[in-house]
């Protein structure tokens, strides 16, 4: 299968005293396939997907290293060459749903300006476009969503919005940064039947994910990240029976949740 | 310690023509929580959850129904009678980041319950400040950065610290784990199951996660469209979940491993 995303030598320092947050990581993400990413909290996953999408503040990090697109680099794409890919070819979906979103703008009108900022489409069209959209994602009440201020609805209502958002303009990267912490099990498995809908429609997809279950359900490979450094890489069904690492293991092993261990 | 009766939040929404919709986010829910002991809330995303966990903590007021602390009614006391109660009632809110004030740093967001309710030196707050953080499995570092320096994980967890930083009678955690990295999140669950037996305090633990409900506590409930469908006292196995919700539930929980079958759509086994 083909490349479409090749991260190469990437790594993130801190400007302010050269501590290097991710240390020279490189992988690829191949069309049609899911990459999942598990590793320790604060081990630098979120910082790689907003690199990728060129949100990190050049301010305050220094960007090593190489992240092809097809082929060209986007670290060194110029504004609106990079301002025509983001968003419409390569969309992520945020960690936290309540920050992601303008306070002050309904959910509606934040929809309409996306799918406009990438279409041709009429203000009308584009409103019924995202409500048929967000109907995918098991919603209800959703022409009363739509006319919604961010703070009004619920945790997990934030989070399927915005996957939807990143799905609406059928990218053919989506970054998914835990994207699904916060759904109900029902929910999740239709978000990530959803998912694997995508992929067979040639779509790369990486899902960064605390949770095993997700992982299993819809990686095809798995790297594992700790302290900035990916230290193991392979097929999900390599990581799950066959992991090298310790600390793979180690995860593997307090995954589930021993219930005679439980002092309630 | 903590009664409710009858207890119900109603929101309006319009849709773009201006038509109104009554949302019942919380419908009719009566529980009794007692001293020193942990329950788990489950449920379907938009269920209620929140609302619930906002309305018991008094960050929002009910729309109707009664909530009684220690057989005082709480719609009946005074602000500086809340004030002084909110010691004891803590919660550890859904989002993070946003619960964190961006402004200050994390060692003051850490201090601020300790300054409010416990009159400590200098020194003392300063190492009850670190002593926290090694608690929660945070390097000390940060204590200098902002929450929005923080990885989510880090953020949850200083949310945790804040929280159980005044040793309070009842905490309600609305799905303070998520964010974890499975031996993290161990750690950290094991942490407050030892605090929990050590003060003899009652935890609400809201999470979408069975597993960890069920580590946190024995008593379940499970929560849909605002009203709570089913409790559940001494869980000890899936077997125990009877009503269709919860069994639908429980079918849903993602595989243990992966497995070729589970990628197909049409195929909604659980295989274990
Ligand atoms: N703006 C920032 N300034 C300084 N340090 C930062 C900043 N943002 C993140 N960090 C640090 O960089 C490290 C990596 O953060 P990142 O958010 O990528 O972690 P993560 O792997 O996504 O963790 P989690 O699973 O908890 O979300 C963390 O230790 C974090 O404290
Ligand atoms: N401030 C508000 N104004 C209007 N409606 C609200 C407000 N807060 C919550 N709601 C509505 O109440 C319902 C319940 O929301 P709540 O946040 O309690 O759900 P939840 O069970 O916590 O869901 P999740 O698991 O997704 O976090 C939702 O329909 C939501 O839109
Ligand atoms: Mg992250
Ligand atoms: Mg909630």
């Amino acid at each position: 299968m083909k490349d479409i995303l090749t991260i190469n030598n990437l790594s993130i320092l801190l400007r302010k005293n050269q501590s290097q947050i991710v240390k020279n990581i490189s992988f690829n993400l191949e069309a049609g396939k899911i990459l999942g990413i598990i590793g320790e909290s604060g081990s630098g996953k979120t910082l790689t997907c907003k690199a990728i999408m060129r949100l990190l503040n050049e301010k305050k990090f220094t960007i090593k290293g190489s992240i092809r697109f097809k082929g060209d680099d986007l670290l060194k794409m110029k504004e609106g060459q990079i301002n025509n890919i983001l968003g419409k070819d390569i969309s992520m979906i945020m960690q936290n749903p309540m920050t992601a979103f303008d306070p002050m703008m309904k959910i509606g009108t934040q929809i309409v300006e996306t799918i406009r900022a990438h279409t041709r489409l009429s203000k009308k069209e584009a409103y019924f476009m995202g409500m048929k959209e967000l109907k995918k994602m098991n919603l209800k009440g959703v022409s009363e969503i739509m006319n919604s201020y961010p703070h009004t609805l619920s945790g997990g209502m934030l989070q399927r919005i915005m996957i939807s958002i990143a799905l609406m303009l059928r990218p053919s990267v989506i970054i998914a940064d835990e994207a699904t912490t916060a759904l109900d099990v029902k929910t999740q498995s239709i978000i990530l039947d959803e998912f694997n809908k995508i992929r067979e429609s040639g779509i790369g997809l990486i899902v960064v994910s605390h949770d095993f279950g997700v992982i299993a359900k819809v990686a095809d490979n798995v790297i594992v990240m700790k302290d900035g450094s990916i230290i193991e890489s392979s097929s999900v069904y390599e990581i799950f029976e066959n992991p090298q690492k310790k600390y793979t293991k180690e995860l593997l092993n307090s995954r589930l949740l021993i219930r005679e261990m439980r002092h309630a | 310690m903590l009664k409710v009766k009858k207890l119900y939040k109603q929101y309006i929404k319009k849709d773009r023509k201006g038509k109104k919709t009554i949302i019942n986010a919380v419908d009719s829910v009566s529980f009794n929580l007692e001293e020193n002991k942990s329950y788990s809330l489950v449920g379907e995303s938009g269920s209620g959850k929140s609302t619930l966990a906002r309305l018991i903590t008094y960050i929002e007021k009910p729309t109707k129904g009664k909530i009684e602390i220690n057989d005082e009614d709480l719609s009946k006391m005074s602000k500086k009678i809340l004030r002084m109660k909110r010691a004891d009632f803590q919660m550890v809110m859904q989002d993070g980041q946003s619960s964190l004030d961006p402004r200050i740093k994390i060692y003051d967001s850490i201090a601020e319950p300790l300054r409010n309710f416990k009159k400590l030196h200098k020194n003392e707050e300063k190492s009850r400040v670190e002593e926290l953080m090694k608690k929660v499995e945070l390097p000390l570092e940060l204590l200098d950065r902002r929450p929005y320096e923080l990885s989510g994980g880090q953020q949850k967890r200083v949310c945790i610290a804040r929280a159980i930083s005044v040793d309070p009678k009842f905490i309600v955690f609305d799905e303070a784990v998520s964010g974890l990295d499975v031996t993290v999140r161990k750690k950290v669950l094991d942490l407050l199951l030892k605090l929990r037996k050590e003060l003899k305090s009652s935890y609400l633990f809201i999470t979408h996660d069975i597993d960890v409900a069920m580590y946190m506590s024995n008593n379940i409930s499970i929560m849909k469209s605002g009203r709570i469908v089913e409790e559940i006292q001494d869980v000890k196995s899936f077997n125990d979940f009877k009503h269709a919700y919860s069994k639908m539930l429980i079918k849903s929980l993602p595989p243990k491993k992966p497995c070729r079958e589970f990628r197909r759509k049409d195929v909604n086994k659980q295989i274990l």
